[in-house]
This record gives structure tokens, sequence and C-alpha cells, in this order.
């Protein structure tokens, strides 16, 4: 009965956990979520304003360069036989626009007879547009076009890679029917990423740059990977002359334990377990409470209040029928004044063992007094089975004598029986009944000590 | 026994022992004039033997080392970086100077500069009413492609075909009406006559351009190319470059034939020419190869 009272105490402290975990985890998850995606809204739209920044300052800038070309073949339209010494000074006064700029040529009919600045780019003289098929098609479109033509990244001859700007010349403004040549304004792509703020972009974040043929129609990319266009954290569109792109931040911060990602769960789940584990420790701390309260602390059996409170149980239910044993132990007060209260109580849980020994897992020992003992056996009325358990007990405490020194500790035991509902309708009367009948036992055994004496 | 054997010692390093007392200068150049049938680079040969003669005095002796191979101008820049050959000439470009030292002599008076055209048989007359380089328009040029002078050419407008192989430039121009091959005076006459069958070269008219040929060392090389400079100066002040350059059986062939004075004169630019190449000079040059009468 104790057992069977601690394994379901077991199973609601097992039900109770479950669905506690159920509602931390349903509860977390939740908050987690609006969290998650109010986190990420912000940052994307933060992100966004970084890349539009970007994207803003590409435009000024690059458009400042690239319209440089438009500037010079404007110049070199109206004065095509001009000389090295014209566009010498021409081509310096246009450089200094520039902030990006690697280098600015002059090719009249294809061929670049004319390169600022000289230094480092002598592998660039006298290329002939016309055996280099990458860089020739964009002119061929400059010329046809008869407008600037931005192509690019290019590896250039001289090394390194650019962007051009490709502008072509007409001999005869406004009616560009005489093509004279082309004139090419190369940017420093190293230096533009450089300056367009992408180094400084926080750690995680990366630029990448792709060109467009169209507004949804990309071409390839030159800054980054394709992979960082499949799901950027924002994109942006640049319009340049003669070019579009597309920009693509790419946030790869999101991986670690403590990111924003997990930062509601690491909260939600150390307070559940917190809340789970103060709990537990409230439960116990009652449970022991209770135990003290109902149990005795020298046999661990239950006591007088838990087998009152567990017979008026029996009682109430209908048509129970039970039986109490009110047990004694003969002596007891010799036995503490030869032995000492040490072996007294030694003696008395010897007896409760015993005892408990002897039952049936269904019955019930509990100590309602100094040397008093109550036993419970339900469902259990004839008379032939009740001595049946009588005679048990004082078989199984005969059995196991108790010796203290060499000594053995006389232990006898005084029963008186009373049944429910014959010897009694309400508690007090049975144990009043059982009472009489154990006395009535111990002055049968004592009349018959002195006869036998 | 022992002095015998001190003997022997000294004599196995008596070579030896000359060499470090007088260094002799070995200079390495790819000659390949027998294997290109090409008598010209023999000028070039007797050229640097010039030079290192004029400067014997003061630089020392030195010893001439030809290889007889023929390999392209890509190639002889790596070899003079690679340090296999000290020596070479070609046209100077800017992104030539920045590969090899140039010594800023002009070794040819400006004469590949100098061009007249080659032309299929049946085109001989095609040039005759020729007056300016507008007249040139409707002809399409052959070059190589990689020739610095295709540049030139389509700088100045004119129409160049470069898909032609290199080796069969000539065999094209006998299979084909209404090109032009230029060549510098110096070749051309050597190289119609050799493909007697199908050209022939123009008698009407000749192209000019500034143009410099210049001997390259490697970058590091400064004491051959110091010596170098100074014999050529040297030889062009007490005559013996000019000697050496109109005596040379070649260029005495070319000039005599190819009758300059009565030819149309179109001048063309060469914006592709370092800054550094005096262009005057070589113009009075070039003036003076024109005018060059032979007794």
């Amino acid at each position: 009965m104790q057992d069977s009272s601690v394994t379901l105490t077991r199973i609601g402290m097992l039900v109770f956990g479950l669905i506690f975990g159920l509602l931390s985890l349903i509860t977390v998850e939740y908050l987690q979520s609006i969290y998650g995606r109010d986190y990420l809204t912000e940052e994307r739209r933060l992100l966004t304003q970084q890349l539009a920044l970007i994207r803003a300052n590409i435009e000024a800038k690059v458009n400042a360069d690239i319209m440089l070309a438009d500037n010079l073949a404007t110049m070199l339209s109206f004065n095509p036989n001009a000389g090295k010494e014209t566009w010498q000074q021409m081509v310096t006064h246009l450089a200094l626009k520039g902030e990006h700029i690697r280098s600015i040529s002059i090719a009249p009919n294809d061929v670049i007879a004319f390169i600022y600045p000289l230094e480092g780019n002598e592998a660039a003289m006298g290329l002939d547009f016309r055996e280099r098929p990458d860089q020739f098609s964009v002119v061929s479109n400059a010329r046809y076009w008869r407008r600037l033509e931005l192509d690019g990244p290019v590896n250039l001859v001289q090394g390194g890679v650019g962007l051009i700007a490709r502008a072509p010349v007409f001999f005869d403004p406004p009616h560009n029917q005489q093509y004279w040549g082309v004139c090419s304004v190369v940017i420093d792509l190293d230096l533009l990423i450089e300056h367009l703020g992408a180094k400084e972009l926080p750690e995680g974040l990366s630029l990448a740059v792709r060109r467009m043929v169209s507004a949804d129609v990309p071409a390839a990319v030159f800054v980054g990977s394709a992979e960082d266009f499949a799901d950027p954290s924002a994109k942006e569109l640049v319009y340049l002359q003669g070019g579009l792109w597309q920009l693509a931040l790419v946030d790869k911060r999101h991986s670690s334990v403590f990111s924003p990602d997990h930062r509601v769960r690491i909260v939600g789940y150390s307070m559940a377990l917190l809340i789970l584990m103060s709990f537990l420790l409230v439960v116990n701390a009652y449970r022991m409470a209770h135990k003290v309260s109902l149990h005795d602390s020298l046999t661990g059996l239950p006591n007088r209040r838990f087998v009152l409170s567990l017979l008026e149980r029996l009682a109430s239910a209908n048509n129970s029928c039970f039986t109490v044993v009110n047990v004694d132990l003969n002596d007891f007060k010799q036995i503490n004044d030869q032995y000492g209260h040490g072996i007294g109580d030694q003696a008395l849980r010897h007896v409760a063992s015993a005892m408990c020994s002897a039952l049936r897992g269904s019955d019930m020992v509990s100590r309602i007094g100094g040397d008093e003992f109550l036993l419970v056996l339900p469902r259990l009325s004839g008379a032939a089975e009740i001595a049946a358990v009588l005679e048990k007990l004082r078989r199984e405490v005969n059995a196991r004598p108790m010796t203290v020194e060499g000594q053995t500790v006389p232990l006898a035991l005084s029963m008186g029986v009373a049944c429910y509902p014959e010897d009694g309708r309400d508690i007090s009367t049975l144990l009043l009944a059982a009472d009489k009948a154990m006395y009535a036992d111990k002055a049968k055994t004592k009349q018959e000590r002195e006869c036998a004496v | 026994m022992r002095g015998l054997i001190l003997l022997l010692i000294s004599t196995m390093f008596l070579p030896a022992f000359s060499s470090l007392a007088e260094p002799v200068l070995r200079v390495r150049y790819i000659d390949a004039s027998d294997m290109k049938h090409n008598p010209n680079n023999d000028y070039f040969g007797q050229l640097l033997k010039l030079a290192l003669d004029k400067t014997a005095a003061d630089y020392g002796p030195y010893e001439l080392s030809p290889l007889d191979i023929d390999i392209s101008q890509r190639r002889h820049f790596l070899e003079i970086g690679k340090g296999r050959v000290d020596v070479f000439w070609t046209m100077t470009t800017d992104a030539r100077e920045q590969q090899a030292r140039p010594v800023r002599v002009p070794l040819m008076k400006g004469v590949y500069g100098l061009r007249l055209l080659a032309l299929n048989r049946a085109d001989a007359g095609l040039l005759e009413s020729v007056k300016g380089d507008e007249d040139l328009r409707g002809i399409r040029f052959i070059q190589g492609r990689d020739w610095p002078d295709t540049q030139v050419l389509r700088l100045n407008r004119l129409r160049v075909e470069t898909d032609i192989a290199e080796d069969d430039l000539y065999g094209f121009l006998a299979r084909h009406r209404g090109l032009a091959f230029p060549r510098a005076i110096t070749e051309i006459f050597a190289e119609t006559d050799s493909r007697a069958a199908g050209v022939v070269a123009d008698e009407h008219v000749l192209l000019r351009y500034p143009a410099a040929m210049y001997f390259f060392v490697a970058k590091d090389n400064e004491v051959l190319a110091t010596r170098l400079e100074a014999g050529l100066r040297r030889a062009m002040g007490d005559g013996s470059f000019d000697a050496l350059f109109y005596q040379f059986p070649a260029h005495r062939d070319a000039i005599s034939r190819a009758n300059l004075g009565a030819r149309i004169l179109i001048e063309l630019d060469n914006p592709l020419l370092p800054a550094s190449v005096d262009k005057a000079e070589i113009r009075r040059q070039q003036d003076q190869i024109l005018g060059h009468q032979y007794p």
C-alpha cells in the first residue's frame, strides 16, 4: 500500500514534468519566432539602408568617372587632328577630375596610340582592339550605338582588372557618320571597391556585384560569387552610364550559438528549467514534512494519525470489511529498565520488521503508541483466517530472537482483534474493542505464565 | 720529379690565370642570316663588332659568339631576360623598352620606316596615279599580326589585313590582286627577286614614318649598354658607321635600285614611337638616305 502510493506520486511527477516541458517548448519557440522575425526584419531594414547608401555612392562616383570618357570623346570630335601634345594636356586635365581612374587611352581607328599615364601601361601602347575579341565587342557596340559603353571587369593587357568606359569618337559631330576611333577610361576596380566602403562593412557582411543585361537578367558576377545572389540580405540595382549592375549584401554571421537566432531560446529554457527545479524543491520539502507528520520516526511505520485517517477512509467505503489487530509488546518496561532505552528502541524496530515480513503487501503495520502497534488487515474477517495470521505473527517473532551481548531478550506479543463492522461501527468503538481484546490476551498470557511457574 | 709536377700543374692553370689577368667580354647574339637567307642580319653583326672595336681600348677585349638559330622576337626577349643571349636588335616600342634595356642609338637610319610596296605582278601599275595618302584608302595592305607596322598603318587609317599566315604573305600576294605588302627598302628587292613568279616591287610610292631600330641588352647589363652606346656614337662621329651602312652590299643594292628620289613620298605618323626617340634626328637620317648618291 505504501509502495503503490509512491509509484502513483512518481507517475504524477513524470506527467507533470512532461506537460511542463511541452508548455515551455511551445511558449519559448513561439516567443523565439516572434523575436526572430522582428529582429530579422529590423536587421534587413538596416542592411537595405546600408546597401542603398553604397549604391548611391557607386552611381555618383562611377558615373562621374565614366562621364570623363564622354567628355574626352567630345573634345576629340571637335579636334580630331590635335596630336599627342594636345591629347596629353586634355587627358592630364581630365584625369585630375577622376577618383578611381587607372588610365585613360585614345585609340584612333581602334589602335591605342596614347595612354596616360604611360608608366606601368607601356604594354597597352599599340594595342589593336581587332586583335582582342573580348574587348572589341564592346568597342564595336559603342561605335554602332554611337554612345558610351561600360565594359568590365576586363583583364587588362598591362595587368590587373579594370572597368572600362568606352566612348566612340566621330569626325563629324553631331551626325556621327564617320568613325574616328574610341577613347577609354579605365577604372581601377580594387580601388573602387575599397572606396565604396565595402571593405568597411561589419565582419561577416560581404558585398557582391554583378552585371545585368536588364533589370531581371543577370550577367557575369565580378565581385563575390553567384551564390551570394541566391538569398542575400539586401539587393540593389545600380544604374550607370552604359551599364546596369546589381549589388547584393550577404550576411554570413548567423551561425554562433549566441547569435540572435538563439537568444530567446537560451533565456527561455533557462527560466523554464529554473521554475521546474524550484517546483521540485518545494514538492520535495512538502513530501518530507508530510511524511514526518504521518510516520513514526523510530520504525518508519505509519503513525497513529495516519492509521486513523486510513481507517476512516476504509470505514466510509460501502460494504467494506476489515480487521484491526492491536499488538502490544509484553514487558516492554522491563526491557527498557534492564537493557536501557537504546535496546528498547531496537526491540521495537525488531518487532516492527518481523511483523512487516509476516504480513501481506496489502496489510499495514502502524505504531500508535510507546509499545503499541495497530495492524490493519483489509478484506479479512473470518475467525480462522485471523487466527492463522496471528499465529504467523507469533511464529515470526519467535523465529527471530533478539540477542544483546549473548543474552536473548524475551519478546512476546499480546494481540487483540476487532472486526469491522461486527465489533464496532465506528472507529473509536472498534479500537476500543481491539484494545480490550488485547488486554484480555495479555491477562491470559500472564495467568498461564504464573500457572507454569 | 717534384719540379716536373709543379710545371704540369702550372701549365694546366695557365689559361685560367691569363684570363683572370685580362677578362674577355663574351657577347652572344642570334645570327640567323644563313638560316633565313636574309643578308640583312649580317649588317647588325658587323655593326656590333664595329661598336665593340671602337671601345676596346677603354672597355677591354671582347669575343663575339654568334648562335645560328631562328627564334621569334618574343623568344628573344625571354632569352635576354634569362641571360642566355647578351644582345639583339629590333624596332623599339614602349613595351619592349620595359622588357629589356634599349641602347638608344638608331641602327638603321630609320630605314624600317621607309617602306616600298610589294604588289601582285598583274598590279604593277596599280599605284601609278597615287598622289597622296587619300589615294591609298582603297588598297588592302597585308601585314603580320604582331608587327608594330600593322598598328602604324591602321593609326594612319589605312586598311590592313592580318588574317594571313606570316610565312604565306608573299604567296597570298601572288594569288590575289588589289593588295599591297609594305616592306623596308632594304628588304623588298631581295624578297621579290626570289619570288619572281607572282610578285613585283612597286616603282611609284614610298611610305615614310619615323621608326627606330635599337640594340637591346638585359635590363641589368648596364656595362654592355653603355659600351655599345659609346661605340656607336664614336663610329657615327668618325664616319665608320656611315661607311659600314652605305657600303654594306645589301644596302648598296637596295638604295641604288629603289630610285627613291623619283617616288611619291607619302608621310605617315607613328604615334607608337616612344617619346624618347628623337623624331627630327630619324627624319634627318631618312632624308640623308633619300638623297644619297652612290658614285
